[in-house]
């Protein structure tokens, strides 16, 4: 039993139709994505609206590094309240995608698939939150681990210095920066999965999930992180899409376009997490056991 | 002899013609032979000192500044160390240290129990790096003492770029030299401070030092000799026209030698010619540059980068060169030390400059980092104001570090803007340093001794930056060429002199015809801020007088004034709330696009302006080009009628969109 439960595969297939049956998480988390750094735009906007609005026209321009000097000068006043915005906002985003990953899970598995509304399948999460928020920890201590266990043979290496490191390992050390990639996607994976072994009818243990999870990851290598990578690789090359136009074109920055891309970019990635937690249902052999992608070597 | 003494050869018999000058008072012959396992130095030093003023004096002050890494209680240490717990060296076997053990009269006069330690700054009495000697006579005007000494010196754990790391040695400060002796004043002759290395007198130097073979040497001047021993390597420099002389050594193995050279033809871009001919107006013969050979010394494991060190260097002479006058040496080696003396990197010496680079830096995107180009401009800067003009880095250190700082300021914004070196777009020079201005929370003063500043970080905002800054105001002022102009004079009336801040503003009213002792007073001998403002703008109708009017033995209505028709009477008050009183520009805008410009003296607290206009003002500027570098507090320079949002989207478009991009990577954890 525990065999096949590791030997099975996640399928992007059944995860994009699984998040356009849920669009309406999609829209919410799209929304949410956006309003919890709200707070911290309106700080920054606050402080130096009064100073920047004065500018002359783009046309008339200012002396070189004016505009970042007088934005500094009205950053400085407000830097407590603007961490305190900005660490709010990572911490409603975090709270939220472990609201919605418990509650997606437990819909899926439990209410049959049936039609539900989006109050109701939060709901569905709240009951769970905290095993789910417990993974979430789990996971970054995990991913910490990893990096610090990379670097360990350097550290102990014996050069005096970071510099002298870079210099006689440069090699090992660029290798080193693709193997934590590769660690990142490793944990995304493991975590996805163990958060749907999770609800499983077994009420396994967050940390036995999270392991589970991991050999799971590792013994069908490729299907696993070969969908994490089909997920994220678009969601991170579509946000860097608005920052690249206004790079590339200073004349787009003033008007609507960037701001445009910006909300597309992120309805973007909302559906693209959605898919991509939606895409790990299919180990738990409940749901979507149709066939995708290339079969790994058991 | 080796060819490369060629030019040296010929420079020293075409000098030996002319007029004994400040170039000329001291001559060094050292011999050293370098232990590589003890890090010692064990030497003789045979020095002819000429007493150039017309003041007898009957003594000789040493520098013996490897004395300052000899315990956590030097005064170098102390400064160093200040509030922080910052570990000089890894471990007791780290310390650094020079004895005198023979100092004699070349009649055989024995002088070392005259010999005695001084303290002039702070009487710290564990600091032993100034010494004094009384001869047994004075030394007469226009007449000379010879001495030979004998002395040990062993070098530090790498401390402030001096000292071995491994079996790399850079060894600068490392020989006993003698001080400046400035007449009446006696002799200026510092203990040697956490924030400043360098005031000695012009001269000549040979130098023969003894390595083990196999090791590569990198020196101030030119090798004119070399000899394989047994088991060592002798080599012979000489320099002439220098205050200092430094060194560096290492094995093959770990370091490189890449020759180059530096050909005018080849390597003044045309741009910055063209642009130097009409910025100093001369002529295209007065800018012609010498040729002159580049020796890099690089770890063998950035050998990669060695181009790219050898182009920078070819671009900061070209820079330095065409506005400053041409380099006055045949030769100068560049040094990139090890990472693990990286601490040794950043550092002028006379023709020779420590820079620094990493093997990362031959990797995509770290390859675009201009760490080495920004290093190489600053030291070979350096070659110009600290080597060539040989001002006192202890009472006026922004005279080296500040006058430095602006032209690498200038020369990385020239490369940037001409496209000289690929690299990425990062805040020029200028912006980096006015930020660094505004988050200091004092007004600062530069014009200080170098340790007598609140820290490190005030010294190296005041010398370096604020001064770089403040030329740049100045350069604003008087405009680009009579500051280029003024720049240049100086440079070539303090050539091998040693310069004070009365020449440098001596230069810059000649050249300019103008009165400029108000902006250097301010500048850099007060702590005042530059601080404009628009306090307020005001719109009135002037349709006319309104109530009554007397006509005709009586009162009459004027009635109700027309006022469509009629012109805004536009009231403009500037203010300077800051202490520095100097003149500043403004620009108003109307409604129908015409611009005006106007001047205000500033010598009042505030100014006010009321024009008639048919339209309505819609944007003033105070100082709208920034000509005030000085000035940090801009936010209040800027006044419209209608406040501009895009402004503000234009200056933050990139927020929203990097905080989801933070929220993007925490997702996938959760």
């Amino acid at each position: 039993m525990k065999g096949s439960l590791l030997a099975r595969r996640p399928s992007p297939r059944w995860g994009v139709r699984h998040a356009a049956r849920l669009w309406r998480l999609v829209v919410a988390c799209w929304v949410v994505s956006v309003l919890s750094f709200l707070p911290a735009v309106w700080v920054v906007d606050g402080a130096v609206s009064p100073a920047l609005e004065n500018l002359p026209d783009a046309e008339l321009g200012v002396p070189d590094g004016e505009v970042q000097l007088i934005a500094r000068g009205a950053l400085r006043e407000v830097v407590a309240p603007l961490r305190l915005a900005v660490l709010s906002g990572v911490f409603t985003l975090w709270m939220w995608t472990v609201l919605w990953h418990a509650g997606v899970v437990n819909w899926t598995l439990w209410a049959g698939g049936r039609r539900v509304r989006l109050g109701e399948l939060l709901g569905l999460g709240v009951v769970s939150w905290w095993r789910y928020a417990l993974l979430s920890l789990l996971s970054a201590g995990a991913a910490i681990g990893a990096g610090v266990a990379l670097l360990l043979p350097f550290e102990m290496a014996g050069e005096k210095s970071y510099p002298a490191l870079v210099e006689q390992h440069l090699v090992p050390l660029l290798a080193m920066g693709v193997a934590g990639v590769v660690v990142v996607w490793v944990v995304w994976a493991t975590t996805a999965r163990a958060a749907w072994l999770i609800g499983l009818p077994e009420r396994r243990s967050v940390v036995v999930a999270w392991l589970l999870g991991l050999a799971g990851t590792l013994r069908v290598p490729l299907t696993s992180l070969g969908t994490v990578a089909l997920w994220a690789l678009p969601a991170v090359l579509i946000s860097s899409v608005p920052l690249a136009v206004g790079v590339e074109f200073p004349a787009l920055r003033e008007g609507l376009a960037i701001p445009l891309l910006g909300q597309l970019a992120a309805a973007v990635r909302a559906f693209c997490w959605v898919g991509l937690f939606a895409s790990f249902a299919p180990v738990t052999g409940l749901v979507g056991n149709e066939p995708d992608l290339e079969h790994d070597s058991p | 002899m080796t060819l490369r003494a060629l030019p040296w050869l010929i420079g020293s018999l075409l000098l030996a013609g002319g007029a004994i000058a400040q170039d000329d008072i001291v001559r060094y012959e050292i011999t050293v032979k370098l232990d590589p396992v003890g890090h010692r130095l064990e030497g003789t030093q045979r020095v002819r000192w000429t007493n150039r003023t017309g003041v007898p004096t009957s003594e000789l002050w040493w520098h013996l500044y490897l004395n300052a890494f000899a315990s956590t209680e030097t005064t170098f240490m102390r400064e160093r160390m200040a509030g922080r717990s910052w570990n000089p060296v890894a471990g007791d076997n780290g310390w650094g240290w020079v004895r005198v053990s023979r100092l004699e009269l070349t009649d055989g006069t024995d002088l070392l129990p005259r010999f005695e330690f001084a303290r002039p700054d702070d009487g710290n009495p564990e600091d032993f790096t100034v010494a004094r000697v009384e001869l047994p006579r004075p030394v007469l005007p226009g007449s000379s003492v010879e001495l030979e000494l004998s002395f040990e010196a062993r070098l530090p754990e790498i401390v402030d770029r001096t000292g071995h790391a491994g079996d790399f040695h850079m060894i600068g400060q490392w020989f006993p030299k003698l001080g400046v002796f400035e007449g009446s004043s006696g002799w200026n002759c510092h203990q040697f401070h956490a924030a400043s290395e360098f005031y000695a007198d012009f001269g000549s130097y040979r130098v023969e030092v003894t390595v083990p073979r196999d090791w590569v040497v990198g020196a101030s001047g030119v090798e004119v000799e070399r000899e394989i021993l047994e088991d060592a390597e002798r080599l012979v420099f000489a320099a002439d026209k220098v205050h200092d002389f430094a060194w560096c050594a290492a094995p093959d193995s770990l370091m490189a030698v890449v020759e180059g050279e530096f050909d005018p033809g080849r390597d003044v871009p045309p741009v910055w010619l063209d642009r130097a001919r009409r910025t100093l107006g001369l002529s295209a013969a007065d800018l012609e540059l010498p040729p002159m050979y580049l020796r890099l010394l690089v770890p063998r494991t950035q050998l990669a980068l060695a181009d790219r060190m050898l182009r920078s260097s070819r671009l900061s002479l070209a820079w330095f060169g065409l506005l400053y006058g041409p380099y006055p040496y045949p030769q100068m080696t560049v040094v990139a030390p090890p990472p693990d003396g990286l601490r040794a990197g950043g550092m002028e010496y006379p023709t020779l400059i420590t820079i620094s680079g990493s093997r990362l830096l031959t990797v995509p995107p770290f390859s675009r980092l201009p760490w080495i180009e920004v290093v190489t401009v600053h030291e070979v800067g350096h070659q110009y104001f600290y080597g060539v003009v040989g001002s006192n880095e202890f009472e006026e250190p922004w005279l080296d570090e500040g006058l430095t700082s602006f032209a690498e300021n200038e020369c990385m914004a020239a490369i940037a803007k001409d496209g000289l070196v690929p690299l990425w777009r990062a805040a020029s020079g200028w912006a980096r340093d006015r930020h660094r201005l505004g988050r200091y929370p004092l007004p600062l003063m530069v014009d200080q001794w170098a340790w007598r500043f609140r820290n490190l970080g005030a010294y190296g905002l005041a010398t370096y930056h604020k001064t770089a800054v403040a030329l740049k105001s100045l350069q604003g002022l008087v405009g680009e060429d009579r500051f280029a102009r003024a720049m240049r004079s100086y440079v070539e009336r303090q050539r091998f002199r040693h310069a004070e801040a009365g020449d440098l503003v001596a230069a810059f009213e000649e050249v300019t015809g103008d009165n400029l002792g108000w902006f250097f007073e301010q500048a850099l001998r007060r702590d005042v801020d530059v601080d404009w403002s628009v306090l307020g703008v005001r719109h009135t109708r002037s349709a006319g007088a309104r109530g009554m009017e007397w006509v005709d033995d009586r009162w009459r209505d004027r009635g109700a004034p027309d006022e469509e028709g009629s012109e805004w009477t536009v009231t403009v008050e500037i203010g300077r709330r800051g202490e520095f009183v100097g003149p500043v520009e403004v620009s108003l805008s109307f409604a129908d696009g015409r611009r005006e410009r106007r001047s205000w003296d500033g010598q009042g607290r505030w100014t006010r302006w009321q024009l008639s206009s048919e339209d309505r003002l819609t944007q003033v500027m105070v100082d709208p080009e920034g000509k005030w570098a000085l000035e940090t507090n801009r936010d209040d320079n800027y006044w419209r009628d209608e406040p501009r949002r895009e402004n503000v989207r234009r200056a933050f478009w990139w927020l929203s969109d990097t905080l989801q991009m933070v929220g993007l990577l925490l997702v996938p954890w959760s």
